[in-house]
């Protein structure tokens, strides 16, 4: 998984590296100074104790010269140049000293000391121990001064370090491990809430459910709120694009009916009307593409187009076939389907002789919509022009506005659909409508 | 035949009652929403255009009131802006035809003559009764073949009468239909009309039932 810099699952996961680094480094240094000092502490009990033991062995003879008492059982003071060594000074001269010093004498310092560090005779560092000490009898100046090793405490030392080293690493691995999937577990919710933000866009679902952590619940809240806000928005939009058609329509009306029949001023109103219609439909329809969360099933809304155009239907005894494929719907809002789907059939209507049938498909997230009539039908010629904008075919047909095929073509258009004319088996006009499709219903909370 | 126009704007409103009294209709006339309400609810219609954008009550809410209080004239409806969803809502609201704005006056009359027709039952735009034919479009009748030539107060009681042919058609339900509301209604001036179209069309045609009204007999 390779994650961008800025996202916060990295920048999580890389600040509990930094600390965990941090902290897994001092404890490294604190364990091993802790270590360091029990291990020395051990070298200096060692020779601690043979200091003290060649303290109390140690005599003043009768020519008052200092004798040393019986010599430290331990074997490594035997063997030569070991780095265990002792010596016993009296006024500044050695007087006894291990065998393993060879023909060396040590010269340490002359104050006493105590876990001191010194050179041996090769060159090599030694632990030192000395003491100055009196003896009865005696007004010389004593010492004793014992050695060990530096190399043992440093290897006692290395043998120690490299299992530490590998446990904390280890540990460090296991803390990663452990920050990655706290990240995960705490980011997955975040991954919830983007998860059902993209099915709100899908048209899937209408509002956030509520989160399980309560953090993020707020956010939801406001999404949701927001949302909201911008359905109230557009629909108050709408309501002025009402109002503002109510307002120039009805003088319009009253102007056109003003005019003596013969007036060339009606063909200016009819242009007018249309002009007005267009953008105020324009106006209403840019925004819904935008409108998150849109899903209107197709049956009801063919229902409700069939009850308005029920009067001409029965007038003219025409058959109503419809095919719909059930649970359809379009990823989109009721006016626009309701527009696209009611100049289609109220055209179907106005030609038809006998019949007309709407048929509705689902295919591959596409809406198919068609809508047939045994009408007289149109030449390739004009079914290319009727679709285009303000086209009127209809001049010779029953009242209408003309638009209605250049409406479904710039909704649907809209929409990211688009309208296909050709010849119906039926006989007449066969409109093919596509439009992006909802998902099923059932979808809808999965 | 009486109609209920409900327009807020006065110079259409005019216009439609002109229109539609040259139409062989009686008209009352509301501004808004509240009155045509009102009206619509207590006085008798054969027919309601409404206007879906009224002041005081929109035109939607007018119509559900009607329904609801079970007015059941046929109600056309007009929209300005005419896109589908008005429709589908006034349709729904009990809605019976719509014309959007702007449209032609005659082309609401001549609807507006096709949701009576059809509402008191009749499929076909000419209505047969006897030897009478009525056609609603042209709101013209004739006798065997030949025009009749009636005055405009005739008219609307023989289209009246031509509608609910063969039952009993009460004085106060043909001045109901007759009169608009400011109308003087007057009994005497029916019988003496009724009287007029006797000789005008034949007599027999119609009969007086005595206390109750009058009967337009299709088989004479």
């Amino acid at each position: 998984m390779i994650l961008p810099r800025d996202s916060i699952r990295a920048r999580l996961i890389g600040l509990a590296a930094l600390l965990t680094g941090v902290a897994l480094l001092a404890g490294y240094l604190a364990i091993a100074a802790i270590l360091d000092d029990f291990i020395t502490g051990r070298f200096d009990a060692e020779t601690e104790a043979v200091a003290d033991a060649l303290i109390a062995g140690a005599v003043i003879g009768a020519d008052g010269r200092l004798h040393a008492g019986p010599a430290p059982a331990d074997p490594r003071f035997q063997i030569p140049l070991s780095g265990w060594f002792w010596q016993l000074t009296q006024d500044g001269r050695v007087v006894a000293k291990s065998p393993s010093l060879f023909d060396n004498v040590l010269n340490p310092p002359q104050a006493d000391f105590q876990g001191g560090r010194g050179i041996g005779p090769a060159g090599e560092p030694l632990r030192v121990a000395r003491h100055g000490f009196t003896l009865p009898d005696s007004t010389s100046v004593l010492a004793v001064t014992v050695t060990a090793p530096q190399a043992e405490i440093d290897a006692a030392m290395a043998r120690l370090r490299g299992p530490l080293s590998v446990s904390l690493a280890v540990l460090g691995l296991a803390l990663a491990a452990a920050s990655v999937l706290q990240v995960a577990a705490g980011l997955s919710s975040l991954d919830r809430l983007g998860h059902d933000l993209r099915r709100i866009r899908a048209g899937q679902a209408e509002a956030l459910p509520l989160p399980a952590v309560a953090e993020l619940r707020p956010v939801a809240a406001e999404i949701n709120a927001l949302l909201e806000q911008n359905r109230v928005v557009l629909a108050r939009a709408r309501d002025h694009v009402g109002n503002l058609a109510h307002s120039l329509k009805t003088p319009l009306a009253a102007l056109d009916n003003a005019l003596p029949a013969d007036h060339p001023g009606h063909a200016l109103v009819a242009r007018m009307d249309r002009q007005i219609g267009w953008h105020l439909r324009r106006a209403r329809s840019s925004a819904a593409p935008r409108l998150l969360g849109q899903r209107m099933p197709v049956a009801p809304v063919v229902q409700d187009i069939l009850l308005v155009l029920g009067g001409p239907i029965r007038e003219t005894g025409l058959q109503v076939e419809l095919r719909l494929e059930p649970d359809l719907a379009f990823a989109g809002e009721r006016q626009d389907l309701e527009e696209m789907i009611g100049n289609l059939v109220e055209n179907a209507v106005k030609w038809a002789a006998t019949r007309i049938r709407i048929s509705a498909r689902g295919r591959d997230g596409q809406l198919q919509l068609l809508v047939e009539d045994d009408g007289p039908g149109m030449s390739d010629q004009d079914h290319a022009l009727a679709l285009t904008r303000g086209a009127r075919l209809d001049e010779s047909g029953p009242p209408g506005t003309g638009l209605g095929l250049a409406i479904v073509v710039d909704l649907a258009g809209l929409h990211g659909g688009g309208l296909a004319l050709d010849r119906s088996p039926l006989g007449g006009l066969r409109a093919a409508l596509s439009l992006p499709a909802a998902p099923p219903a059932g979808t809808r909370h999965g | 035949m009486k109609c209920l126009i409900v327009e807020d704007d006065p110079t259409l409103s005019s216009q439609l009652a002109a229109a539609m009294r040259d139409g062989g209709f009686a008209c009352d006339v509301a501004a808004d929403g509240a009155q045509g309400e009102y009206l619509g609810a207590t006085e008798t219609y054969d027919l309601a255009i409404l206007d879906l954008g009224l002041p005081g009550m929109p035109g939607i809410e007018v119509l559900t009131r009607w329904r609801e209080n079970g007015v059941g004239m046929p109600v056309l409806i007009l929209t300005a802006r005419g896109d589908w969803s008005d429709k589908v809502a006034g349709f729904r609201a009990g809605a019976d035809d719509y014309a959007v704005k702007p449209f032609r006056l005659e082309e609401v009359v001549i609807r507006a003559q096709t949701l009576v027709r059809r509402a008191a039952g009749h499929a076909q735009a000419v209505i047969k009764a006897g030897p009478l034919r009525l056609d609603t479009q042209l709101g013209v009748i004739t006798r065997n073949g030949l025009a009749l030539k009636l005055t405009g107060f005739e008219t609307r009681i023989l289209t009246y009468l031509i509608h609910h042919q063969n039952r009993v058609v009460s004085r106060s339900e043909l001045s109901d239909h007759l009169y608009d509301s400011a109308a003087d209604r007057d009994f005497k001036s029916i019988e003496v009309v009724i009287g007029r179209l006797r000789k005008k069309i034949g007599e027999g045609l119609i009969e007086t039932r005595r206390g109750e009204g009058y009967v337009l007999r299709s088989q004479a």
